[in-house]
Parts: C-alpha cells; structure tokens; sequence
C-alpha cells in the first residue's frame, strides 16, 4: 500500500472535496481510497471557524474583543490565541456583558479547537479515516451506544458520562432518544444515514438494529465540519466531526465527536485518550 | 386717530414720499425670500414629547429615506431586474445618496452547510419567472421587507435610498430630478416606476406654493377689483384698496426676506389676506369721504368729517382683526405660530399703510369723482332702510326663530368634526405624489410610523429570554390591533437567525440566554441599531402605518399604552413616541389653539364694547351675532366632513376676527346716531342707510376673497377659504339682521355721552355735588343718572310729592316756591337754582314728601340722581360716599346760611315762616 500524503487542503471537510469532483466520480474515488492505507502529514492542520457577526466559514477571523483596561483590541484567530489565553488566564479579559462574553469563549473555544488539532505534529501517521464518508456516514458506523448503556443494561443519560468539556461528546447525539422497540411499527427509511451532512429524524433501537423515521418536524443533525488529526498523538489520524443540532426546538451548541479506527474496515471508536486542552 | 388722518392729509407728498422710500427698502430683501417647507413645523414647538422623540431618534437613529417603488406582474423578471441593477448603481453614485437598501443588498440570512450566508436576496439574479416569484415569496417572510421592500402580494417592490445626513441643504427639485433621470429607463419596463418621499412632496408643495403665488394673486386683485367697481364706482376708491394691499405685501414679504421667515403653504395664503382683509377698512374710509362728499362738503371738510366718524372705529376694527390674525400665533404649531406673526404684522403694516396712504391721496385726488353710474347697493337711498328695519320689526320673532333652528342645526353638527393633521393630506387629491403615497400605501405600510420604547435600565436585559418573551407580547398585542400595521422589533431579528441556523422556517425565538448568547455572536449591532440600544437595556417596537384617522390613531396608542401598563414585566417601563404621536400632539394643541384663539378675540371684542357702552350686557348682547356664523361655520365643517386641519383651524380666529370689524362698525355707528336722532328707529335707518354699502361691500369682497382660496390645490387651504367664506357670510346675516333687532333692545347711547362736551368738562365738575372728587367717580354717579327736559312753567316736582331723587341743573332755571299765595296772589319764591346747582337734597335726605313746589323757569335739562342709585353707588364705594355727603352737608349748610341771611333781610322776599324743604 501506498502512504497518500494529503495536503492541507485535501484534507478539508468532505463537502468541500464533494464540490471538486463530479458526483459520479466521487463513489469511485472514495472505493479507491478505501481500499488504500494511507499516511498523512497532518503538520498545520487548517482549521475552519465560523466568522462573527458573517458566520461565514473562514480559516482566521479577526474579532473585537473587550479587556479590563476598558479597551476594545482586535484580535486575530487562531495567530493570536497564545494572547488570548493569557488575557483569559490572568483575568484581562472583560466579560462583564453577555455579548463580550460569549465572544471570548467563543475565541476561547476556537483556540482550543485549533490547538486540539494541531497538537501532535508527528512528521508521518496511519489514516485510517480519510477514505470514510462522513457526509454520508451509515449511524451503524458511528459509536452510537458508547458510553450510555451501563454493563447492567440500564440506560443512563448519555450527558453524565460524556462530559469531556468543549462540547465533545463520546457517542453519536441522538442517542438519548433511542426508544427500544417503542417504534416497531413506525415507517423507517432503510438504513439511517447522513446524507450530504444532514441527519433528519428519530432513531429507534430495534431487534434487527437501528432505524429511524424522517417525519417532518423530528429533530436533526447538521455535521458542519469534518477535520482529521492525530489528536491523542498514538500516530494515527483521527476523525473530528462537528455537529450543531438543527430544526425546530433545537438549541444551538456545538458537538465534538473525536473518531478514529485502527484499522481499515474497523469500527469507529472515540480516540481511547480524549485531550484535556487547557480552559479559560 | 382722528388726529392722525387728518395729520396725514396735510402733507400727503411727504406721507406718500415716506410710503415709497419705505417700500423701496422692503423691496431690496424680498430677493431674501424663500419657499421652504418641512414636516417640523407642523409639530408643536416645545412639545415635551418632542424633547423625548428627539432623544429615540438619537439613540435609535433617523435616517432621511426615499423611496423608488416599482410595480409589475413579475417585477424581478430577468430584464426588469438587470435594468433595476443598473438604475440602482445610478442612485448609488448620485453624490447626496449614503447608500440604498433592496433585495439587491438586504442580507436573505440563511445557513448554507452549517455555515450562515448572508448574500442579499438578489445576490444571483433569477433566471425564470417561478424562481423570481419564489424568490420574492421568501423576501416577504422577512418581516423586516415585508410591506417595506416586498409587497405581501409579490407585485411591487421599493428600493430605499438613503440620503446623506449632512446634505439636507440639497435642492429638492434637484435632488428630485437626479433621481428621475436615473430611474427613467426602468419606466419603459415597469408598469409603474417613481420615487417618492418627503422631498418629493416638499418639491411639489414648494412648485404649488409659487404656481399657485401667480394663479391665484391675479384672482383675488380680480375678484377684488370686480366688487370694489361695483360697489364703489369711484377710480381712486377702486385702485386705493390695491395699493395698500400691494405695499403691505411688499414690506410683509420684505420682512419675512430679512428675518428669513420662509413661505411654506400656510404664509403663502397671507398675501391674498392682505388684498382682502386690509381692503375693508379701505372701504369703510372710502365710504365715509364719498358719504360727506355727496353730502356737499369740500373734499377738506370730507376728510375731516371721514376722520371724525371712522378714526375710533378704523383703530378699534383694527386691533380686533389684528387679534384676531395673531391669536393664531399663539399656537403652539411652529407653521401657525410663523404664519400668525407674519399675518398679523402684515395687517398692522396694511393699517399704517392704509391710515397714511388715504388721507393723503385723498387730500391730493380726493376732488376728483368719476361718474355718477349707479352702484349695486345705493347707500344714499331713503326708503330701503326704513322699510327693511319696519320688516325687521315686525317680523323679529319669526326671524329669530328661523336664526335659532339654524344656529341647532348647525350644532348638530359640531360633535362631528373630525381632526386631521396629515401634512400629506395637503397635497389634495390631485397631486401626482398625493396619488403616489396613496399607491404606497395600498401596496406597503404607510410612510407614517411611531415607535414603542421599551427599557429596563438595566444592561443587556433584552438578551434575556424572559424579557424578550415581554417584547414579543407587546409585539403580538400590537399586531392584533390591526392587520393592517407593520410591527418589527429586535427579536424579529434573533428570529430570523434563528431560523437560518436551526435551518428552518418556525424555530422561533431562542428559548433560553444561552441560546440568545450564541446568536448575538452572529449579530451585527449595526444592522439591529434601529431596535435595540448598544447595551440592550432598551429596545423599540417600530410601527408603519397609513391610518390618518386621528381619533383611530389616538384609540391605537391608548390601547398599547394600557396594554403596556397593564402587562408588562413590572421591571420594564414602554413609552410611546414616534412621528404619528408628534402629530397627535399637534392635533390636540390645534384644537384648544382654536378654542383660545376664538374666545380670546370674543373676550377682547366684548371688552372693548363694554368699554365704549360702559355696559358689559351690551358687550356680551353684540358677541351673539358673531358666536352664530361659528356655529354654523363649526356645523359646516361636521356635515361637509371637513375636518380641523392646519388650514381649517385657522379659519375660525381669523374669520372671527373679521367678522367682528362689522358688528362694531354697526353698533359705532348706531351709537353715533343715537345721540343726534334720539329717536332709536331713526338711528337705525340712518345706521343701516350708513353702514349697509360699507358692511356689505366689505362682507362681499371678503366672502369673495376667501372663495379665491377653494381654488388652491391644497386641501387645507381651499377647506380655509370655504369656511372663511361661510363664517363671513354667516356674519354679514348675522350684522344686518341679528345686530339690528339686539341692539335696538338696548340702552346704548349713554348719559355720559347725551352731555355735551363743555358739561362734561367745566360744568360737572365744578357742581358743588362732585367737589373734590375723582373724573371716574363723578363718572360713576352720572352713569346712573337720567337727563329730563323741562319746558318753561313745567313742575318738576310738587308739594306733597314723594322724595326720591335730587337734581342737577344741566341747563335752565328753577325756581322754588312755597304753595301758598302771599297778598300778591303769587307764592312766594324760596330760591332759584342755576347751571351747576343742586336742588331738592334736603327733602330727599329728610325722607319727607316734597314741601315746596320747583318749576322750570326756562327751557331746563335736570340731571336727576335717584334715592336707588345714590345707594347703589355709596354702598360699593365707600370714599365715594363720604365725599358725596360731605359736599351736600356744606351745599345744605350754605344754603341754610344764605336763608338765614335772607331772612334777616328787611327786604326779604318770603314769609317769616316759610322754609325751603
């Protein structure tokens, strides 16, 4: 096999690769990488923020922040994250109002995003991840009982014990509604998928496996982004998915689901070391 | 006054040199003169509300926008909307315009892969008419377009341009015009295609103001010209009245020049004013010279005789129509205030002009008559007004009772009146922009808004769930008000990201402060400015609407307010504010500046007849045929539907003030009669004879006059000339039937003014009666005497009469004599009383009957001083009385005196046992 060295901007998230190639194309190419391991130079990792006030999908943004001297600076994300976690560890930052707040932890947030990813620079890695879809991930895929069944089978809330801070979850979110055999008669859409980033539905938990029901109003999944790096530093690149909760009733609040696979066709599982990047 | 006129007629060159160097001096500023016009003054000057709504504007902003509205089927159809592209960089680059907001530029705020796009609407122009029409069908469920840039039926669309803040000086017609040429292809493609706003109508108003200047000027000299000939037939009398109109005007507008007083729709009316008002007194003049003149006198004696009669009534007509014009300035309404002053100034200017220019064209040409052609009313016709007055008399109370029914019915109508201060409503139905804004208005929300201010104090509470939930309340309670209303608010906004990050089309408001939090990361405080302060402790609810019902309105905002008060969080205060509150304001201020402006010129005309007839029942008797034509003007205006508006609520003070001019000519002149006819039927013949030309012609130039006015465009202005017209109609009834049958019931030549002028002076005041006392307390005592005549042998009293009353020798001779017969066979005389002296006291203080017998020796005039007024006087005024009895215990005393010495005389001509009592 050969190692693919991926370039930065190969290794973007899968719509934007989806934009590059004909869609046709794009089930080939991805059976091609499939069947390939692949090593990768995850050095730089390019990571995209959501830009204040635009909400566009930038790389840096540049943003007003408010400090105790009672001055507004302009900061740059990520060149100037060092000085912002200064700010925020010495207590510089003013985050009296609740706008300026939310903008510091949301450049807090960033930092520590962009720090997660760039965090181990290992010259070569294992990719055992890049060749997956996850655009279009089967839920089948996705660690979708982690964490949230007890040994004794007791379902627990998955909340409790997936708390790994910065909105990383450990399990795919929709977890919590899973209704053991309550929707045996409910029309199901074949296999669960995303389809182009998009989860729209409820899952049930059934004997023959997972399905779900896409009826209008359900609440979905939106994955936003899709970033890969060795973030434990184990020498294989990892997967993390960015998901924000979508439709009517939902709450905006970003979700982390860090994957990896230790082998081509293995399973996803979340990286057996979760990184704990400093916090304000 | 009287010295004045004739002061003028002895040097007219000098007077009309002075006239001309002064009009030669105006006329260098009237260069200076502007058309101006702006919403502003038609708001109440120092209106609290204002201080406040200044204060929203500043925080929230106040942006100067005007509208392009484009109409079609399909008005993004690709070559319309290429060509609106193009047009719209036109605007852009015109130098007075900050920027323009459309679909071309209004951020359609949606998520796009997670990630927010906030590419305008027509940021990809549709490429068929089913994605035009979606595209637009999207725009409306922005509540921020909807019925302000998108049309809730897709089939017109507006483009805001914003203008520049610091380019108010910019032409309007320019700025009108720029925007015409830029917008001129796109007619061709849309089915309609304008610009509109407020300098659009300012534009139109301010061409009106002049067009209308050169239209209707020329009418009103017309109409003017056409009544005076017929009325007067004279060519000095018929060119005079122009001629004082004309340099009254010229030095009006050279003042306005030179304090740079503007002429907006309202002072534009003034100079007709002029022409009309200023030419009654004119015409009073004018009549009263030819009256002398015909009557034989040279034209010196004409003029004397025209200064005597009219001078006090020229001076006292003047001041009640100049109250009149100024009471209007007391209004609280900056463009009533401007136009009460500048009236009111002009009309003083009219006086000076009028009161110089006469006498002394007079004294120049006065000798020169033209034809003896009849005039339309003969006022040197006999019978007409013996006739007229023996109808009156006869029928006084049919025809009172017709005048009551009118005056009830014309009273039913008053509670209709409605009130409407629109400044747009004075373009009138035909203006091509009043037609324009009615088009806006059916297709969008209206062009009028107010605005609910919502605070709490506290910063950042508006990024709070619960106190947005407050908002959205208010906001919903509004809306329900009426559908017709455009209700956005900040949390229109958080809604609408709301939506686009949940990726759908009902998420709705955040449910939590989080949530909000995560928004506001996404918020651009400049494009929510509008709605929400910087720190979010105060938001605003922004209302469009095209309601022009002030009373609609006024129930509106009452039910908010209380809703407000009612149910909002104890910890957030609503206010109310806005541009239809400001109006509002106005509305109630035109209202009681009406009520003000009528009962202060009522009360100052009831005060100075009062004065003059020294009786306050005669002031309020002669206020009634002047409060009638306002009742009827009032019903008028409720049945007409004509409602209080800038102009109408003029009409009244000013009307009145005119009006009022008559009535006083009337009772001047019937007072005048009255004290050489004696004979109440004759003065009123005489009076009608006199005053019916003058009245009438007056009445009819000045109904006339205001009838030139219905020929304006704007509304308001043609509303004032059809009520100003009524009300003087009214008034010319009112003076030739009412002000004969009331004043004929009264009393109104006085004692005061029965005396001759050297009683008045020498004889009164030297009677030892009124030693050492005051003008006006002798006044007081002479006021409720009576004067009686006495022919030579009459008794004026006789032995055995009661004693009620003392007598005054005015003039004659009285003699009093004891009624018992001496050897002679005569009685015997006890005293003789001359000019001067007093008599008949000591019977009268004694409370006994009459002792002796007083016969008039001679054709005698007693002034008689009854027991009842004597008390009546003494009894509220003490001094008075003190002073009263002192001089008749010393008049009593000297006679008592003289008696004695008399008596002690051997040639003592009474008996030894006769007393005077």
């Amino acid at each position: 096999m050969t190692n693919m060295p991926t370039s930065p901007a190969n290794r973007r998230t899968r719509p934007a690769m989806g934009q590059w190639l004909p869609q046709r194309l794009w089930g080939l190419a991805l059976a091609f990488a499939a069947a390939l391991p692949a090593h990768a130079e995850p050095a730089n990792q390019q990571v995209f923020f959501a830009e204040p006030i635009s909400g566009r999908r930038v790389t840096e943004y540049q943003v007003d922040l408010t400090t105790m001297d009672d001055g507004r600076h302009n900061f740059s994300v990520p060149a100037d994250c060092a000085a912002i976690e200064r700010l925020l560890s010495d207590g510089g930052a003013d985050r009296s109002r609740v706008v300026d707040r939310r903008l510091w932890h949301k450049a807090a947030e960033d930092c520590w995003f962009h720090g997660l990813l760039n965090r181990h620079t290992a010259a070569t890695i294992t990719d055992y991840v890049t060749s997956y879809d996850f655009m279009n991930a089967r839920i089948r895929d996705l660690p979708i009982g982690m964490g949230c069944d007890s040994a004794e089978g007791q379902r627990l809330p998955c909340e409790a014990l997936t708390d790994y801070g910065h909105g990383m979850i450990a399990f795919f979110p929709f977890l919590p509604i899973l209704r053991e055999g309550a929707a045996a008669t409910h029309k199901t859409d074949g296999e669960c998928a995303l389809r182009d980033g998009l989860f729209f539905g409820r899952l049930y938990a059934l004997p023959d496996g997972i399905r779900c029901d896409a009826g209008d109003g359900n609440p979905s999944l939106r994955l936003i982004a899709v970033d890969f790096a060795d973030i434990n530093g184990d020498g294989v690149l990892d997967a993390v998915l960015r998901f924000v909760p979508v439709g009517p009733g939902a709450a905006r609040s970003p979700l982390i689901l860090p994957l990896t696979r230790l082998s081509r066709d293995g399973p996803f599982t979340v990286p057996a070391v979760v990184p704990t990047a400093s916090r304000q | 006054m009287q010295q004045l006129l004739l002061l003028f007629s002895r040097r007219p060159w000098m007077w009309l040199g002075l006239l001309l160097a002064a009009s030669v001096l105006a006329a260098t500023q009237v260069g200076h003169l502007q058309v101006k016009v702006s919403a502003e003054e038609m708001l109440v000057i120092d209106d609290p509300q204002r201080q406040y709504f200044d204060e929203v504007a500043k925080i929230f902003g106040d942006e100067r926008i005007v509208l392009l509205v484009l109409e079609d089927d399909q008005p993004l159809a690709t070559a319309r909307t290429e060509a609106l592209r193009q047009a719209i960089d036109r605007i852009d680059a015109l130098p007075f315009v900050a920027r323009t907001e459309s679909l071309f530029t209004v951020p359609h705020v949606k998520s796009v892969n997670g990630y927010l796009d906030k590419k305008p609407y027509l940021d990809t122009l549709p490429d068929n008419d089913e994605a035009a029409r979606a595209l637009l069908q999207t725009a409306a469920r922005n509540p921020f377009l909807r019925n302000v840039l998108v049309a809730s039926d897709g089939r017109a669309i507006t483009v805001a341009i914003v203008l520049h803040d610091d380019d108010r000086h910019v032409d309007d017609q320019h700025l009108n015009d720029a925007l015409e040429e830029a917008i001129a292809p796109l007619r061709a493609l849309y089915q309609r295609a304008y610009v509109i706003g407020f300098p659009q109508v300012r534009a139109e108003i301010s061409g009106r103001i002049v067009d209308e200047q050169t239209h209707l000027l020329p009418l009103g000299i017309g109409a003017l010209l056409i009544v005076l000939f017929l009325m007067l037939r004279q060519l000095l009398d018929i060119v005079t009245p122009l001629v004082t109109a004309a340099i009254s005007i010229l030095w009006t507008f050279g003042l306005m020049g030179w304090l740079g007083i503007p002429v907006n729709v309202v002072t534009s009316t003034i100079p007709i004013l002029l022409i009309v008002v200023g030419s009654t007194e004119d015409i009073h003049l004018l009549t009263a010279f030819r009256h002398a003149q015909r009557a034989g006198a040279a034209p010196a004696d004409a003029l004397a005789v025209m200064a005597r009669k009219m001078g006090r009534t020229v001076m006292l007509t003047f001041i009640t129509t100049y109250a009149g014009f100024l009471s209007v300035g007391l209004s609280g309404i900056e463009v009533l205030r401007q136009f009460g002053l500048v009236a009111s100034t002009g009309l003083l200017f009219n006086f000076i002009v009028t009161i110089i220019f006469i006498p002394a064209a007079l004294a120049i040409a006065g000798q020169w008559r033209l034809g003896s052609g009849r005039r339309l009313i003969d006022g040197d016709s006999v019978t007409w007004p013996a006739r007229y007055w023996r109808f009156l008399e006869q029928q006084r109370w049919q025809v009172a009772v017709i005048l009551v029914l009118g005056a009830a019915l014309a009273a039913v109508g008053i509670p209709r009146i409605k009130v409407n201060h629109n400044p747009i409503e004075t373009l009138g139905k035909n203006s091509p922009v009043a037609e324009r804004l009615d088009h806006l208005d059916r297709h969008f929300a209206g062009l009028e808004s107010f605005s609910v201010v919502v605070e709490s104090g506290i910063q950042d509470t508006f990024l709070h769930a619960r106190y947005l939930d407050e908002l959205v309340k208010l906001k919903k309670h509004i809306e329900s008000l009426d559908p017709n209303l455009s209700v956005t608010a900040f949390s229109d906004y958080l809604v609408l990201l709301n939506n686009a990050f949940l990726e759908s089309d009902n998420a709705g408001l955040p449910k939590s402060n989080d949530e909000i939090a995560e928004l506001m990361i996404f918020l651009d405080h400049e494009r929510v400015k509008g709605y929400v302060t910087e720190d979010y402790s105060r938001a605003r609810i922004v209302v469009r609407h095209a309601i022009t019902d002030a009373a609609k309105l006024r129930a509106l905002l009452r039910d908010i307010r209380d809703y407000a008060d009612q149910h909002l969080d104890p910890g957030l205060r609503a206010h109310v504010t806005g541009d239809s509150v400001l109006s509002l304001s106005a509305t109630r201020s035109m209202i009681v500046g009406q009520l003000q402006s009528v009962l202060l010129i009522l009360t100052l005309f009831v005060m100075i007849v009062a004065l003059i007839f020294t009786d306050l029942r005669v002031g309020l008797l002669a206020a009634l045929p002047n409060i009638f034509p306002m009742i009827i003007l009032f019903g008028v205006m409720g049945f007409a539907d004509i409602p209080l508006n800038i102009g109408t609520t003029m009409a009244a003070a000013i009307a009145i003030g005119i009006a009022v001019d008559d009535t006083l000519h009337f009772m001047l002149r019937y007072n005048q009669e009255l004290r050489t006819s004696k004979s109440q039927a004759l003065a009123m013949q005489n009076t009608l004879r006199e005053e019916a030309l003058p009245i009438g012609s007056t009445s009819i130039a000045l109904t006339i006059g205001f009838l030139i006015y219905t020929q304006s465009g704007f509304t308001p202005v043609a509303q004032f000339g059809v009520l100003g017209a009524v009300l003087i109609a009214a008034a010319l009834l009112a003076d030739l039937i009412m002000t004969p049958l009331l004043i004929s019931s009264l009393r109104l030549v006085t004692v005061w003014d029965l005396l001759s002028l050297r009683q008045r002076q020498q004889l009164i005041p030297q009677s030892p009666l009124f030693r050492g006392m005051r003008p006006w307390q002798i006044r007081k005592f002479v006021l409720s005497s009576t004067l009686l005549d006495f022919a030579p042998g009459e008794y004026v009293y006789a032995q055995g009469d009661s004693s009620d009353a003392l007598y005054l020798v005015m003039k004659g001779v009285i003699e009093i004599t004891v009624p018992r017969r001496t050897p002679s066979g005569s009685e015997p005389v006890v005293d003789r009383f001359g000019s001067g002296q007093i008599f008949g006291d000591v019977a009268l203080l004694a409370g006994e009957p009459r002792h002796t017998n007083a016969i008039s020796l001679t054709h005698s005039t007693l002034m008689v001083l009854s027991r009842e007024g004597i008390a009546n006087v003494t009894q509220f005024h003490p001094f008075i009385a003190s002073r009263l009895f002192l001089n008749l215990a010393r008049d009593v005393s000297c006679r008592w005196v003289n008696f004695i010495s008399r008596a002690r005389s051997p040639h003592g001509n009474f008996g030894e046992d006769d007393e005077q009592k």
